[in-house]
């Protein structure tokens, strides 16, 4: 739902607002000219405005009822207000970029870099937020505690059940979905047309998301073993529902990256390739969840191993892979006998 | 006379962590119906022999069978034992419902048993089951892991320091079950505690453990002679400690 409202937005959206922002953009712009510390005073000005009284308290209700984590307890608030920030900063950066588009025609990294640092509704949002439990109750009050669960599940509807729970939770809370939205801002292919900008922008949200579900899902199947050793459970209790919870939407986050990298106007081997690969990945990766389940360390290893001979490729550095693997070697070596 | 198969039969179970044994050729039974407390100082061995029966742990040597099965059959064996999971390790995105509720599925029960249910109410967990375990009390979060183990009253229960964190009426409705369930002959309980005042009352044996060994056993009839004699168990464990502790 959450992914689905942001494509929609995304894609219903961008035309208006970049429609918006030139009008805006010629506007401002012939007027920064002419007064330019004016115009300065004036956005610090609506900054404070929209971050302060009946405005903040509808930043929150927007803010806090899509996206934010719940904060459990006192000892959470800086997560959250760390959270508040890279993702207020983040949207800050974004506007910037695209105002920065529409006023001067060309992407600045520095209106980009000044947005995400300067924008001060980020800051302050953040810090009255957490600083007090006013505020942890106002995000309280946007998001139900916990959410349904049905009387009767199987194993794998529960453990489906809850590895969805936490991969929306790190989706919105880990600094990976954040740092992403940030990237998102900083790589926005300039001077490009709208299709392949919004084709950009949701294959990098789809690419982070796919990170989060593996990366997430997988870690939970691995404290879950440990919780769950004394149940009679076999490995392929653990497979299936690892499976059953992550293939379904590995697969259309595939797709989409797939139909996004050919709104690139990729050739259609590429998109393919692209295709296979991510499938490849998924398949691995349960294969290797279902392996490593009591030594999730050579799972990192493995991955590790994977990602190195890939940048070295990448790099046309094909003498170091023997070092790559012998390294790799060496370090799954040394993992056997630890716990990982 | 008709020989009966132990609930829990222990045949000279040895493990060492980083060269350090941790249990050395441990021998014990426990029947069916009975209650047996595990007692002795820090670091005897206690915590690690409970994660040996409930495979958290592999022994180096020897055996454990419950109810005749021993681990090879891991799928039965872990069927017969319910292991209370300790409130640290319960997960704080979770409700304890939605835990209960992927144990009980685990456990292949259609939905968590009234049984259960009505255990919880007796606990004072009631108001507590939908709220994130994160956000629970330790007490809280003691009580859900309690009932992790004694979900659908397996044949052997085991508890490592259950009374930790309990407020007094729960820890006195979870003496009660547990004495209820073994004077009724369904199942066994092995729990290591350090509140042995609190546990007297309710033991059919006490085993002294120390270095990894059982070093002392008392039966309901010898801790009876005990008190007869004005001492009681604590004073009988602290002594065997005294005299293990004093130079040959």
């Amino acid at each position: 739902m959450h992914l689905a409202a942001l494509v929609v937005v995304a894609v219903v959206l961008w035309r208006p607002i970049g429609l918006a922002a030139d009008r805006l953009g010629d506007q401002v712009g012939a007027y920064a000219a002419l007064y330019p510390w004016l115009v300065g005073l004036v956005f610090v000005a609506l900054t404070g405005l929209a971050s302060s009284g009946r405005l903040r308290r509808v930043w929150m209700s927007i803010y806090c009822g899509l996206w934010c984590p719940q904060p459990q307890a006192a000892r959470h608030r800086f997560r959250a207000w760390w959270s508040i920030l890279l993702v207020t900063s983040s949207c800050s950066a974004l506007i910037c970029a695209v105002v920065g588009l529409a006023i001067y025609g060309t992407y600045s990294l520095h209106a980009v870099w000044l947005g995400a640092l300067g924008g001060g509704v980020g800051p302050i949002l953040a810090g009255s937020l957490v600083g007090s439990w006013s505020g942890l109750a106002a995000v309280q009050h946007h998001r139900p505690a916990m959410p349904r669960w049905p009387d009767r599940a199987s194993f794998s509807d529960g453990l489906g059940r809850w590895q969805r729970l936490r991969v929306s939770s790190r989706w919105r809370s880990s600094a990976l979905s954040s740092g992403g939205l940030l990237a998102v801002g900083l790589l926005i292919p300039a001077g490009s047309g709208v299709r392949a900008m919004v084709a950009g922008v949701l294959a990098l949200i789809l690419c982070v998301r796919l990170i989060v579900l593996m990366t997430s899902a997988a870690d939970l199947v691995f404290g879950a073993s440990q919780l769950l050793a004394a149940q009679p459970l076999s490995s392929g209790h653990w497979y299936r529902a690892h499976a059953k919870a992550c293939m379904p939407e590995g697969l259309v986050l595939t797709l989409l990256i797939a139909c996004c990298v050919h709104f690139l106007s990729a050739p259609a081997a590429f998109v393919l390739g692209t295709c296979l690969l991510l499938i490849w990945v998924l398949l691995i990766d349960l294969e290797w969840v279902r392996r490593y389940r009591l030594r999730p360390r050579r799972r990192t290893i493995a991955w590790g191993v994977i990602a190195a001979s890939a940048v070295a490729l990448g790099a046309q550095a094909a003498p170091l892979m023997p070092l790559l693997m012998l390294a790799g070697l060496i370090a799954l070596r040394l993992s056997r006998g630890k716990h990982g | 006379m008709v020989k009966t198969t132990p609930l829990m039969d222990i045949q000279g179970l040895s493990l060492q962590r980083s060269g350090s044994p941790v249990l050395t050729e441990l021998n014990l039974c426990i029947q069916r119906g009975e209650f047996v407390g595990l007692i002795g100082p820090n670091g005897a061995g206690k915590t690690s022999l409970l994660r040996c029966i409930s495979t958290h742990l592999q022994a180096d040597s020897g055996r454990c069978l419950v109810d005749g099965l021993d681990a090879s059959a891991a799928l039965a064996y872990r069927r017969s034992f319910g292991s209370a999971m300790a409130p640290e390790d319960l997960p704080a995105d979770l409700s304890p419902r939605q835990l209960l509720s992927i144990v009980a599925a685990a456990r292949e029960l259609e939905q968590i048993p009234e049984q259960t249910l009505a255990l919880a109410e007796s606990f004072g967990l009631s108001r507590w089951l939908d709220r994130s375990i994160g956000n629970c009390s330790l007490g809280a979060r003691q009580k859900t892991g309690l009932l992790t183990g004694m979900l659908g009253q397996p044949p052997l229960l085991i508890f490592d320091e259950p009374f930790n964190g309990l407020d007094p009426l729960a820890a006195f409705e979870f003496k009660r079950t547990l004495g209820e369930w073994t004077a009724s002959g369904s199942c066994g309980v092995l729990l290591a505690t350090h509140g042995i005042e609190v546990a007297e009352r309710l033991l059919d044996k006490a085993v002294l453990l120390l270095n990894g060994r059982i070093e002392a056993q008392w039966t309901r009839a010898q801790l009876t002679e005990l008190r007869a004699e004005g001492m009681d168990l604590e004073s009988a464990m602290v002594q065997r400690l005294r005299d293990h502790a004093a130079p040959a």
